[in-house]
């Protein structure tokens, strides 16, 4: 055991300064935050206190419960498709194929790319570019432009996010299935089951860990998604595309509420937190009882 | 794809790091060869809007190299689609706070902490009725930048071709005449935009600025509306409004769809004369001279009432798009005084109107002047028009300059649905009072 | 070993077609970077009548590229050298005390890890400008506060890698007299090259693509990273398509570059802090 000097010596040299900078920068800022919520704060100056007003006015106000309900479901969607797709390339590209690394950097090209810029891309993609290709071939599922209507625009931003996400997604998954011990396989090869079976009931076991980890990235990511609503959509067609950062955003600097669009945002934040506590604890136990 | 689909936003910006005052002139802005013993530094945000960026910011430039008055202005710009508040707040909170800024629908907010103008020279000099919107609780918040108007612009050489005079229409069964005419000639009558601004903030404006001939009557409608007693559809001159609504959508190029909608799309139409009218405003002109250069392009009223005389149905909306506002909060005296100094350069010497509303080919910002005194006037076949619709007194309030933060965009959903046959009148109707709600 | 032969071929065709896919957005940004405005809205898809290789040009002018590069790269290695230096010290002091207050601690950032910026913007700023502390808004300001945002995730990866390292090696050190900074410093650090790089990278490409942060903090026209001059292409009502697939051509390059040297490093980066 260290004395309770050196403990506050070795507290001086590492911790100090990392903790000095992180409580300046965010925890200061979301205990501000959060005691702005209790006033009548514009932006500028605060009057008086309204307890709890703005969190009974955040309960009722519509705009509110849709962009959380329609982020909901991007973040199932996302959640969904982007470790479908992921963990589909992953298997491609650890095959033994011809340009297997042509084929990895084509998928994890995306995602290098900042939300802002990838949204002016697809912007393009989806407004000019897809319905010439659909007139052009006959296709007719890109003829209209995807951003004006509130479900396509929907899936435009989850296919959007598919594309840039899963490359990322399938790095991890790689190394999970390149860590596989061998033995394990080699033992199931021997008791004669097929590729599909040593699949389902060998591999994606012993990878459980790497789920866990790109799930929570995924729904974290997918919760915050900010730039690329932005840029894609907008929040249109109609304004039935905002998901719940753009509103709480919106909310606060286009029409100057502000006390109640931070409201909106530490409520955003017990959400997540919810969501993100589940996650773990249902990944985890699965982890625990293979 | 325009990033930007909010027509009135002011290209916003953030400020500058430096210290707002600084004494001595050493290292003041192309001070050189000026006898000030002081130059005072000031900062405006934003070039007043995107398109004449280039001329505001050569504007600024001269202005800052012959420094008559001592006073060096640098520009803050910032990333375009970004809320005025969402500039503005943070370098309040910063202590940074611009000394000038130009907004419209933001002026409420800022009344708080912003110079009053009253009994400024300058205020003196603007035209009668553009101070309005900009006083809040008998404080003068801001003087107008310029007047812009908008309407169904028209390609006169289609119209010629076609045998119409714009100056025959006056009421919507003359419209709907011309639209004929226009398609017997093979043309499609019109372009009737489906974005989401040109629908929400500016077609409303035409319901609410025929609403009532006085002031008082249209601010009433605002308030019923609030209120939630109004019943639109029992307002005859809605019932007006959404006929004519009708008459657009059923004679526009290809069919009423959000989904054909795009500015430049309308621009090209109506500049290559494809269409006949297009419901727009001036500030397209420059893009449609730019698309056929010995084009002529005007302006001419909508027409709702179909009663020829009827008030409004001879008129355009003219209105002012943004104000110039002067932070009064964490300015000094000297540099309040600057902004000043600036503005009044700007609006009453022949170098500052030469850039305000000289020709954008000249280096112009081809702003339609507000103000006595101006030597200076736009030279476009349309800003020539609007000037006409002006002195003539043949205006329309823009009443969406007193529409709340948020409500021109509830507005423009809900007519975006409208438009593309979501929802039927009665739908269409109880979502417009229902945006009041929020 | 025919069957798995065609098998295999299938695999690929596969795979190549979705690779395709995943190419195609680049493919059309780049194929209109070198059409004017008209031609790019209406024929998206064409092989360009005329080449503008005078687009990047003036995009290059208009964006003033390489100050926003020059600004991008220098904030984004203070940055991430920073982070790097914070939080492996405090993953160290971390991993290595046993008291409450290091768990209660480790608590709070990984559940800092889930706070939206949304929440912090505004109350953020306040506390930084004049009439705070007076930062001024420069590179050092922003890499400061890339430090608050970034120092909770990149500590969680270290310090599951820290606890893995036997605590013996400590001991030893510190028998040999060596300071727990010089321990830190010439055997722990060194040991910590795979986190190190994963770290790096994510931060790194956090930062590089940030648009919110710097959009808030940057005040002055000259310190404007890449992400925030892309738009300027982007105008009230009308756009300059050509010039804007240009900059988004030349605002992406770099980054890409960067992938093609450090392909290697990035993808091992990744890799170990997935599993770690």
């Amino acid at each position: 055991m260290r004395t309770r000097r050196q403990e506050i010596q070795r507290f001086a040299v590492f911790a100090l300064l990392p903790l000095s900078i992180f409580i300046l920068v965010l925890v200061v800022p979301f205990g501000r935050g959060v005691y702005f919520t209790f006033t009548d704060w514009n932006g500028f100056d605060i009057t008086k206190f309204v307890g709890f007003d703005n969190y009974i006015a955040a309960f009722q106000n519509d705009d509110f419960w849709q962009s959380m309900g329609l982020t909901l479901a991007y973040v199932a969607a996302s959640l969904v498709l982007v470790n479908v797709v992921g963990f589909v390339l992953a298997l491609l590209v650890t095959m033994p194929l011809r340009g297997v690394n042509g084929l990895r950097t084509a998928f994890f090209l995306p995602n290098l790319i900042g939300g802002v810029i990838l949204g002016l891309i697809w912007q393009f993609l989806f407004g000019q570019a897809f319905p010439v290709l659909a007139e052009a071939t006959g296709i007719p599922v890109f003829e209209e432009n995807w951003l004006l209507d509130t479900t396509t625009a929907f899936w435009a931003m989850v296919i959007v996010t598919v594309w840039q996400m899963s490359g990322y997604m399938m790095i991890i998954y790689i190394t999970a299935l390149m860590s596989i011990e061998q033995e394990a396989l080699e033992a199931s090869l021997i008791d004669g089951t097929n590729a599909v079976q040593r699949l389902f009931l060998i591999k994606m076991p012993l990878m459980a860990q790497a789920f866990t980890i790109s799930l929570f990235l995924t729904m974290r990511n997918a919760f915050m998604a900010y730039d690329l609503n932005l840029s894609l959509t907008g929040g249109n067609p109609y304004g039935t595309t905002e998901l719940i950062s753009l509103q709480v955003f919106r909310e606060a600097f286009s029409f100057g509420n502000f006390a109640s669009g931070q409201t909106q945002a530490v409520l955003m934040f017990v959400v997540i937190a919810i969501a993100a506590l589940a996650q773990v604890a249902i990944s985890k136990r699965y982890e625990v009882q293979r | 794809m325009a990033v930007i689909r909010r027509k009135v936003a002011s290209a916003a910006g953030i400020a500058v790091a430096a210290t707002l005052l600084f004494t001595g002139c050493a290292a003041g802005t192309g001070t050189e060869g000026s006898d000030c013993a002081e130059v005072t530094e000031i900062t405006w945000l934003g070039t007043i809007k995107v398109e004449i960026q280039d001329q505001f910011k050569a504007a600024i430039e001269e202005y800052n190299a012959t420094n008559t008055d001592c006073v060096a202005v640098e520009i803050l710009e910032s990333p375009q689609d970004v809320p005025f508040l969402q500039t503005v707040t943070p370098l309040y909170e910063a202590g940074k706070a611009p000394t000038i800024m130009t907004a419209l629908q933001e002026i409420p907010d800022m009344a708080p902490r912003v110079l009053d103008w009253s009994g400024q020279p300058l205020a003196e000099l603007a035209a009668p009725g553009t101070l309005d919107v900009a006083t809040i609780d008998g404080k003068v918040a801001g003087i107008p930048i310029t007047a812009e108007a908008f309407g169904l612009l028209y390609n006169k050489a289609v119209l010629d071709a076609a045998g119409v005079d714009v100056a025959s229409i006056t009421t919507r069964s003359e419209l709907a005449d011309a639209f004929g005419a226009i398609s017997e000639s093979g043309v499609s009558p019109v372009h009737f935009s489906g974005l989401w601004w040109s629908l929400g903030a500016h077609f409303t404006n035409i319901y609410h600025a025929n609403a009532a001939e006085d002031i008082e009557g249209r601010l009433a409608v605002l308030d019923e509306l609030k209120a939630g007693e109004k019943d639109l559809l029992s307002d005859p001159v809605f019932e007006n409004w959404l006929d004519t609504f009708d008459l657009l959508k059923a004679n526009t190029i290809d069919t009423a769809s959000i989904a054909d909608t795009d500015y430049d799309l309308g621009v090209e139409n109506l500049a290559v004369g494809d269409t006949g009218f297009w419901f727009m405003g001036n500030w397209a002109e420059p893009n449609l001279l730019t698309a056929t250069p010995d084009g002529e392009f005007g302006v001419m009223p909508v027409p709702i009432s179909d009663e020829a005389g009827t008030y409004g149905n001879d008129s355009i909306s003219v209105g002012v798009p943004f104000y110039a506002m002067i932070d009064a909060e964490q300015a000094s005296a000297e540099q309040q005084e600057a902004a000043i100094a600036v503005l009044t350069w700007f609006i009453t010497t022949p170098e500052g109107q030469a850039y305000w509303s000289g020709p954008v080919e000249d280096g112009g910002m081809n702003f339609i002047p507000v103000y006595d005194g101006f030597t200076v006037s736009p030279t476009t076949f349309m800003a020539s028009e609007i000037a006409d619709y002006i002195a003539a007194g043949k205006t329309l309030q823009w009443v969406n300059s007193a529409y709340p933060a948020g409500l021109q965009e509830a507005y423009g959903a809900a007519a975006q649905k409208y438009y593309d046959g979501v929802s039927d009148r009665a739908t269409f109707a109880a979502e417009l009072e229902a945006a009041w709600a929020e | 070993m025919k069957r798995a032969r065609r098998i295999n071929i299938f695999f690929f065709i596969f795979a190549s077609v979705l690779a395709v896919l995943y190419a195609f957005p680049f493919v059309m940004v780049l194929l209109n970077s070198v059409k004017d405005k008209r031609e790019v809205r209406n024929e998206p898809l064409a092989w360009p009548t005329e080449w503008r290789w005078d687009n990047f040009a003036e995009a290059i002018d208009r964006m003033d590229y390489w100050q926003a590069l020059g600004n991008s790269l220098i904030i984004t290695v203070l940055s991430v050298g920073a982070i790097i230096i914070t939080s492996s010290m405090l993953a160290y002091y971390l991993a290595r005390s046993k008291t409450k207050f290091s768990s209660v601690t480790f608590l709070v950032l990984v559940a800092s890890m889930i706070v939206p910026f949304q929440a912090l913007m505004i109350p953020f700023v306040g506390l930084f400008g004049d009439r705070g502390l007076g930062l001024p808004g420069n590179q050092f300001t922003i890499a400061f506060f890339y430090v608050g945002f970034g120092v909770a995730l990149s500590t969680f990866l270290y310090h599951g890698f820290i606890t893995n390292i036997p605590y013996e090696l400590d001991e030893a050190a510190g028998i040999d007299g060596a300071s727990p900074l010089r321990t830190f410093r010439s055997i722990i650090f060194p040991m910590l090259g795979p986190v190190t790089a994963t770290v790096a990278i994510i931060n790194a490409l956090w930062i590089w693509n940030d648009f919110l942060l710097p959009s808030v903090v940057l005040l002055d026209n000259e310190q404007k990273t890449i992400p925030l001059r892309t738009f300027v292409f982007y105008g009230n009502y009308t756009s300059d398509y050509g010039l804007a697939m240009a900059g988004l051509v030349i605002s992406i390059l770099p980054i890409v570059i960067f992938y093609f040297v450090m392909q290697r490093q990035i993808i091992a980066g990744i890799s170990a802090g997935a599993v770690k």
